[in-house]
């Protein structure tokens, strides 16, 4: 009997045993047939009849709709603040825009072509899927949230938490797929279950993850990327950014790291690959690269460029019509797109879309913030946008920076935080120009030779140079996300007071425009607290991962033997609410 | 040892190798090092090599604790039974590096001809060469960055350009050239102030403050700046390319195509690279400039793998983009075998046949030339293991004299070795899974040691001894028969075939009786080894590699102790030699 029952319970262990070998080899859930629909986040979208195309124009805060049979342009209608994607319901009824800085989601009534509803969706939006008619997923990245919307009554029934920065969304049936913008995270949301289920990583040193598109016959995910080699050995200006799409599985939700292409070599250095689109039929992949003003047209079959076509400023969309016949590009610093003649892939017209009722400087600040190619700006590899993108910091800490390990700081409300840099190496912003002639190789915008920093003033030297220090000045600010409970903001800014932390962090700003060592053998420039919810890691180097650890870390700002833990964590809720 | 690999202080040397023929040659070697303070210091090894024409000589190692030059000349000597004199020499140049320079070495972007500004660093060469007009030109420079893996096409339009720049990550010396030399141009009209913002500084000779065309040679003692590079290009057994340059050439042209018979050395071959072949590319740059503050010594090293005639080519972050960036495959591939990580050792060789006594030293060059981990276990024939694990220096060299250790058990040893990359690429962070690799040749990760008697008689086989003819390419039948004496039951034959580069075949025989009979096809091998030259053209010993075969017998002796008999020989293209027996009788 006794014998009996070890049998028993040997058996009963490898059954155990083998069952979970085969639940780990099990999809954890079933993908859907190549028919079901597929649908993307993306700045420029296509109606199912293959009729319509419309267009987020972010610097003008609206979008614009294209009669792609005829090309012509139909109507720019004004939405809410920073247009950045779009949708069209399955019906191609409606169009539902995520708007960034507005925190808004407008709907628009395409047969009438005007906004018959808005709604405050949170902070930062940034990608949209239709659902069906009624509904829609919406990505948050100041709250680290997707959110399922009605957008008929505005009610938000499901708000699903994700990994940080949320940005492109794909809907495949019951899979959502999000991207995350500074990190190579890739989430598969179970929409039935309202969770995300699983999260891989394309990689650690993956940026700028704006969008995925997916091919339901292979069952493959494209992710357009950038990779920020914060650890190179030594910076040179082809090893700071690599352009790549990144290739997973959605069967194994595995990257296919021998599928990868890295654009530099498969076409030639690009900059900010931005959106996809897939012409199966041909195998051909074409890649929106946003910082080099090009498409890369990929053969799959062989992973190099079949051509390279110059397009408008800043494409960030491409969308194929429903032949495959022409590829459409959404320049989006231009307000135009170009329509690629995919026989022979030359321009067969470039349309505007977008009257551009903006200042001067802004649009050509921004074109040269996001530009790689430009020969005074760099050299295609590097372009300010991709450690900067929308004023944010990609939370890196980059190792053999000149002078240093130093971390990548958020760029918001810069005319008031002169000087810049750590060390307070450039007393105006027009001495980026050192910058962009040495870690972007790029020529400079300043005619001949600058002045050297601290020196005479670089602004006023070039109009282009000071368009650029307008752009990054007027950044626009994200809201502060109220992350904790009022008491407790209110316990850390006592304690903020208590121990005189405003000495060096004083006024709205919390800087003292001076530099001081706080323990770490080098005089440091004052940063700002504002934004710090969203600039980790900290110090100037990075050394501190959280707001917690600049506390208990040795130097200065140690206070861990004075306040208990429960204080420092307030202290860290106030500083995380500035600025309110 | 690869012929001028860069060390690192703290790195050590030990004059460990093969010599082939398998004789017991005289060897004499005498390490020459120019310390950077100016000092000079001479180290002489000599000893003999074992019947096979393995040493490792004897004394302490040489563990380098000062950064400077080297010079390391080998001579081996052998006088046969019948008076002849066998006689090789090599000089080996190189750096030891000082890893407190601010100054990084380069390779050239881009193709050869075309050393533009904005040439790429990593690169299809096809693609690129249609993008910049350069038409068949398929040649890359020695690759831009350490570690990086350049692709090169079995033709005429294939090859390397060897080149070699600075990166000043500190600046006072680009601050110099560009204050003292500020006009200068590039063959290709880039100036130097582009030069330095794309961090390819040239390798210029000043002298009194400017640039002179004859200046380096004839006012030596009035350099200013004096800036030149050992350049070491190296196929197993084979050197293609070894010179300084620098000087008064920083662009001096020595590429080399694939079809480069490099000078018909032993081994070489006369279709010179073949697809499958490998090369180490050594540099060793050395900057001194009093007025910039500068004396720096620096090293490089990447590695170049040969494809097919109608292949790709072009230049490559490593480990197959487990660093990110773009991937051109394995290293190699031979048959089903992918090595996308492999050591090519140096000192004891796979599946090699020593005498009893011999030291087991395990050194190296891991491709790629980055830092690795490397883990070891070694298991003698009676059963005892002895495991270690030491990281290879950073650019991939790999000797930890420490753990040499004496074969002193004859039979048939196993060495398993598992090889991880340690380190961060060219194009990034190594991303999970990272590629690992072992020694190249070794089989599910392990490679056996034979180690016979000093006094092991030899192996008897079906051919006659001595030099003998050979139809170049044409299969050859051996047979091999155990000893008499020894017991018919539990017998077991091997054989080995390999080159300097690689291990062909590795495999047990089938014994009828006491007799093993195998045929070594250089045409059957080299449909999965296409390095393996086959068609029998040319004449003389140089026609193509120089192939290892032995032959193994382990089993119970006629004393009814177990025991291992070997037999070595060596094809020379159209020439068998077998001098086992000669040496044996010599040595008595």
């Amino acid at each position: 009997m006794v014998m009996r029952f070890s049998r028993w319970i040997l058996f009963m262990l490898i059954c155990l045993i083998l069952g979970t070998v085969s639940a780990q080899e099990r999809p954890l859930y079933a993908l859907p047939d190549a028919n079901t629909r597929t649908t993307n986040s993306a700045s420029i979208v296509l109606t199912s009849t293959g009729r319509v195309i419309a267009i987020a124009n972010f610097l003008n805060d609206t979008i614009s709709l294209l009669d792609l049979q005829t090309r012509t342009s139909l109507i720019e209608i004004p939405v809410g603040d920073d247009p950045r994607t779009l949708a069209f319901t399955p019906n191609n009824q409606l169009l539902v825009v995520a708007n960034r800085n507005s925190g808004t989601l407008s709907v628009i009534d395409v047969p009438n072509r005007a906004v018959i509803r808005t709604f405050d969706v949170g902070i930062l939006p940034y990608g949209v899927v239709t659902i069906d008619d009624e509904s829609a997923y919406v990505s948050l990245q100041g709250t680290n949230e997707v959110i399922r919307i009605n957008f008929v009554t505005g009610v938000i029934s499901a708000r699903i938490s994700t990994p940080p920065n949320p940005t492109g969304l794909a809907l495949w049936g019951n899979l959502l797929y999000v991207t995350h913008l500074w990190r190579g995270d890739f989430s598969l949301i179970y929409t039935p279950q309202a969770q995300v289920v699983r999260v891989i990583s394309t990689g650690d040193d993956v940026s700028l993850a704006q969008s995925v598109m997916i091919d339901p016959a292979s069952a493959r995910a494209y992710l357009p990327q950038s990779r920020s080699n914060a650890n190179a050995r030594a910076l040179t200006f082809d090893t700071i950014i690599f352009p790549v799409v990144n290739v997973v599985d959605l069967r194994t939700m595995t990257l296919i790291r021998d599928a990868r292409i890295a654009l530099d070599v498969a076409d030639r250095p690009v900059n900010s690959p931005f959106a996809v689109d897939l012409d199966p039929v041909r195998g051909l992949l074409y890649v929106a690269n946003a910082g080099t003003d090009d498409i890369s047209v990929i053969e799959l079959a062989t992973g190099l460029a079949r051509a390279n076509v110059v397009v408008g400023k800043n494409p960030r969309g491409v969308v194929l019509n429903l032949d495959n016949s022409i590829a459409v590009v959404h320049n989006a610093i231009d307000g135009t797109v170009s329509l690629i003649d995919t026989r022979d892939f030359s321009i067969a017209t470039t349309i505007p879309l977008s009257d551009l009722n903006i200042l001067i400087d802004e649009v050509i600040g921004a074109e040269l913030f996001h530009n790689a190619s430009d020969e005074r700006m760099g050299t295609r590899w590097v372009s300010c946008a991709n450690c900067h993108f929308d004023g944010q910091s990609d939370g890196r800490i980059w190792r053999d920076f000149p002078g240093g390990a130093r971390n990548t700081p958020v760029l918001y409300n810069l005319s008031d935080t002169a000087p810049y840099t750590a060390t307070g190496a450039w007393d105006e912003l027009a001495d980026v120009e050192f910058k962009i002639r040495t870690l972007h190789a790029g020529y400079g915008l300043i005619e001949g030779t600058s002045n050297p920093p601290l020196g005479d003033p670089n602004g006023g030297l070039s109009i282009d140079l000071d368009a650029l220090v307008y752009y990054i000045s007027t950044l626009p600010i994200p809201p502060t996300p109220i992350t904790q409970s009022a008491e407790m903001v209110s316990m850390g800014e006592a304690i903020f007071a208590e121990l005189n932390c405003a000495t060096c962090h004083s006024g709205a700003l919390g800087l003292d425009g001076l530099s001081h060592d706080v323990g770490m053998g080098i005089s440091i420039q004052t940063p700002t607290l504002n934004w710090l919810w969203m600039s980790a890691p900290y110090f100037h180097d990075g050394r501190a991962q959280t707001l917690q650890e600049v506390f208990l870390l040795e130097g200065t700002h140690q206070i861990i033997g004075t306040k208990t833990l429960a204080e420092i964590n307030a202290l860290v809720a106030y500083l995380q609410s500035l600025p309110r | 040892m690869p012929s001028g690999i860069p060390f690192f202080i703290g790195d050590s040397f030990f004059p460990a190798g093969r010599i082939a023929p398998g004789f017991p040659a005289d060897v004499s070697i005498k390490v020459m090092l120019y310390h950077k303070t100016g000092e000079v210091m001479t180290y002489d090894y000599s000893g003999r090599a074992d019947r096979y024409g393995y040493f490792r000589l004897t004394g302490e190692p040489l563990i380098f604790d000062q950064a400077g030059e080297y010079v390391i000349d080998y001579e081996a000597r052998y006088v046969d039974v019948n008076g002849a004199l066998w006689a090789a020499s090599m000089r080996s140049a190189g750096v030891i590096a000082d890893d407190t320079s601010t100054l990084i070495a380069h390779g050239g972007r881009g193709l050869d001809g075309f050393a533009t500004s904005l040439a790429p660093a990593w690169f299809n060469a096809n693609q690129l060469a249609n993008r910049i007009g350069a038409g068949n030109n398929t040649r890359p420079h020695f690759p831009y960055f350490v570690g990086d893996v350049a692709r090169i096409r079995d033709s005429r339009n294939g090859g390397l350009r060897p080149a070699m720049y600075i990166q000043d990550t500190q600046g006072n010396f680009e601050a110099w050239l560009l204050g003292t030399v500020p006009d200068y141009r590039n063959a290709y009209g880039v100036s130097i102030n582009r030069m330095a913002i794309e961090d390819w500084l040239p390798m210029l000779s000043v002298v009194g403050g400017t640039q002179n065309e004859y200046g380096a040679s004839l006012y030596s003692n009035l350099l200013v700046n004096e800036a030149y590079a050992y350049i070491s290009a190296i196929r197993p057994d084979v050197t293609a390319r070894q010179f300084v340059l620098g000087g008064n050439s920083p662009l001096l042209d020595l590429h080399w195509d694939s079809e480069d018979p490099y000078n018909m050395q032993l081994g070489a071959g006369a279709a010179g690279d073949r697809q499958g072949d490998y090369l180490f590319l050594y540099g060793g740059l050395v900057v001194r400039n009093a007025e910039a503050g500068v004396n720096a010594i620096v090293p490089y090293a990447a590695f170049a793998s040969v494809g097919a005639t109608d292949g790709t080519a072009g230049v490559y972050p490593p480990y197959r983009g487990a660093g990110g960036g773009a991937t051109d495959g394995a290293l190699l591939t031979f048959g089903n075998q992918r090595h996308d990580v492999f050591m090519h050792l140096t000192g004891i060789r796979p599946y090699q046949v020593v005498t009893q006594g011999e030291i087991l030293t395990l050194t190296g060059q891991i491709a790629p030339t980055l830092t690795s981990q490397v883990a070891v276990v070694v298991t003698s024939p009676s059963g005892i293991k002895t495991q270690f694990s030491a990281m290879s220096n950073p650019l991939g060299y790999f000797y930890r004299p420490e753990h040499d250790m004496v074969l002193d058990e004859i039979g048939i040893w196993t060495v398993e070795m598992t090889i991880t990359p340690n380190t961060t690429t060219s194009a990034g962070d190594l991303n999970r899974p990272i590629p690992t690799g072992t020694a190249l040749g070794a089989q599910n990760w392990a490679f056996s040691v034979y180690v016979v008697s000093r006094t092991s008689p030899v192996l008897s086989w079906s051919r006659p001894e001595g030099r003998i003819a050979v139809s170049a390419g044409a299969p050859l039948n051996f047979g091999v028969t155990a000893p008499n004496t020894w017991s018919g039951s539990g017998l077991r034959a091997y054989v080995v075939v390999s080159t300097a580069s690689n291990i062909l075949q590795a495999q047990p025989l089938t014994l009828t009786g006491r007799t093993a009979s195998f045929q070594y096809n250089p045409t059957t091998l080299s449909s999965t080894f296409p390095n393996l030259e086959a068609d029998g053209r040319g004449t003389g010993a140089s026609g193509s590699d120089v192939v290892y075969i032995s032959f193994i017998i382990t089993g119970t002796d006629g004393d009814g102790n177990a025991n291992i008999i070997a037999r070595t020989a060596s094809v020379f293209h159209d020439r068998l030699y077998s001098v086992d027996t000669e040496i044996l009788r010599n040595n008595e």
